[in-house]
């Protein structure tokens, strides 16, 4: 239960730290997703319903802050964390490059998910300027992701997302 | 849970998925609508990123102050560089000047000497107790030699004792080998200006009859046809008439800072011309 009050705050401080402290790693030409890693770690890590309300909520905290349509990253987090939980009952997914490759698809996904939705429904191409700033944004991701995985296994316990189901 | 175990990750992925694209779908038909789920978390996260934001400005401002300091260092020391260049710069064109007015007044020395004179700068100073004595940089190839005198815009220097091809040496007339024909020049009594040394000179073998006083002016009497007569060498300092000698003992101070001394001239016998 202790879970489910600390999510909100716990995704507000996270998603308030991204979309602020380390944008400036970039010189706020682009951010480092960490939000995106935690959906992915919480698919290797936790059982579906507390990871999909963590993943429903850190994607609706973003869409609200960041200012995009709302429920586009809500449903791309959603998606990922059902995703990343079905790969992980198939594959093993400790290893540090298999993390490195997974973040750096499902980033760059994202990316891709973003454009086509605006694409569809608004009519804009905004992937022509900015697939490679995806791309480089999806390989940093990908750099860091080993080292967010044990950060937020160090923080599994104060959480307590062991899987109860 | 009332679903079964078997069913519940896809019951719960369903029921997200869904309400996912129900927010998407109602947000993309109602743009304008921020609606009260969104408000709430704007409200709610405006504190921590005001607060966050007000941390990264002060941080930003302190490093923006940092790198201007290092810019305001960097701009110093380029501007004390420069200062020091602009200091050489107007130390040369000082001494360019003051060597042009020396020289000036050189000229105006050589107008009246007698004959042809070779323009020297002193390169060396013995300046010992006993030996009195300068290096000047011309010698024999420009036409110096033994026993020419030496004068300077403000007197009678000396005479040349050593030549060699390119450099000279002068021995001044403070040096106690130093002995130069000399009158007085308002009473005309004559003697032997003799090197003292240290400060001044003592003019020797004047009579005790001549009308000698502190303040008269000493200068080259012609005589011994090393100096051309009436070359300033300095003024009477004091006279003594004690004593039962049959001279005066007159001390005279060298009209020449021999300290100072930088440009000279060698001057030719009436005979000769410059090189």
């Amino acid at each position: 239960m202790i879970f489910y009050l600390l999510l909100p705050l716990f995704s507000l401080l996270l998603v308030v730290l991204q979309t602020t402290v380390l944008s400036l790693f970039f010189f706020g030409k682009m951010g480092l997703e960490i939000s995106l890693i935690m959906v992915i770690w919480a698919g290797f890590r936790m059982d579906a319903l507390k990871g999909g309300v963590l993943a429903f909520i850190l994607g609706f905290l973003l869409d609200c802050i960041t200012g995009s349509v709302t429920g586009i990253l809500t449903t791309y987090y959603v998606a990922v964390f059902f995703l990343s939980r079905a790969v992980s009952f198939k594959v093993y997914s400790e290893r540090f490059f298999f993390i490195m490759a997974f973040a750096f698809l499902c980033a760059f996904s994202e990316g891709l998910f973003v454009a086509v939705i605006y694409r569809i429904f608004y009519g804009v191409d905004v992937l022509e300027g900015i697939y490679k700033i995806f791309l480089i944004q999806a390989l940093a991701l990908a750099l860091f992701s080993p080292l967010l995985f044990v950060l937020f296994g160090r923080m599994e316990g104060m959480l307590n997302v062991r899987e109860t189901a | 849970m009332l679903i079964p175990k078997k069913y519940q990750t896809i019951t719960i992925a369903s029921i997200l998925v869904i309400v996912s694209l129900i927010i998407l779908s109602i947000s993309i038909q109602r743009p304008g609508d921020t609606g009260i789920f969104k408000r709430l978390v704007l409200e709610a996260a405006s504190p921590p990123i005001g607060a966050v934001n007000s941390v990264l400005d002060t941080v930003r401002d302190v490093w923006k102050r940092y790198i201007f300091l290092v810019g305001l260092e960097q701009e110093n020391r380029t501007l004390k560089a420069r200062i020091a260049q602009l200091t050489n710069e107007l130390n040369e064109s000082r001494e360019l000047h003051l060597e042009g007015l020396r020289l000036r007044e050189l000229l105006a020395m050589k107008n009246t000497l007698p004959g042809a004179v070779i323009a020297a700068r002193v390169v060396d100073r013995e300046n010992a107790y006993v030996f009195k004595t300068i290096l000047i940089n011309k010698g024999t190839s420009d036409g110096l030699r033994v026993g020419l005198p030496v004068v300077s815009a403000e007197g009678v220097v000396g005479r040349i004792v050593d030549a060699s091809w390119n450099v000279s040496r002068v021995l001044l007339l403070t040096d106690y080998n130093s002995n130069i024909s000399a009158r007085i020049q308002n009473g005309r009594a004559e003697g032997i200006l003799q090197g003292g040394g240290a400060i001044n000179c003592a003019l020797k073998y004047v009579e005790r009859s001549e009308e000698v006083k502190v303040g008269d002016t000493v200068v080259t009497s012609g005589l011994g046809g090393v100096f051309p007569g009436g070359l300033i060498l300095g003024t009477v300092s004091r006279v003594d008439r004690k004593g039962s000698g049959l001279f005066l003992n007159i001390d005279v101070s060298p009209s020449v800072h021999f300290s100072r001394l930088e440009e000279v001239l060698a001057v030719l016998p009436d005979s000769e011309k410059s090189p």
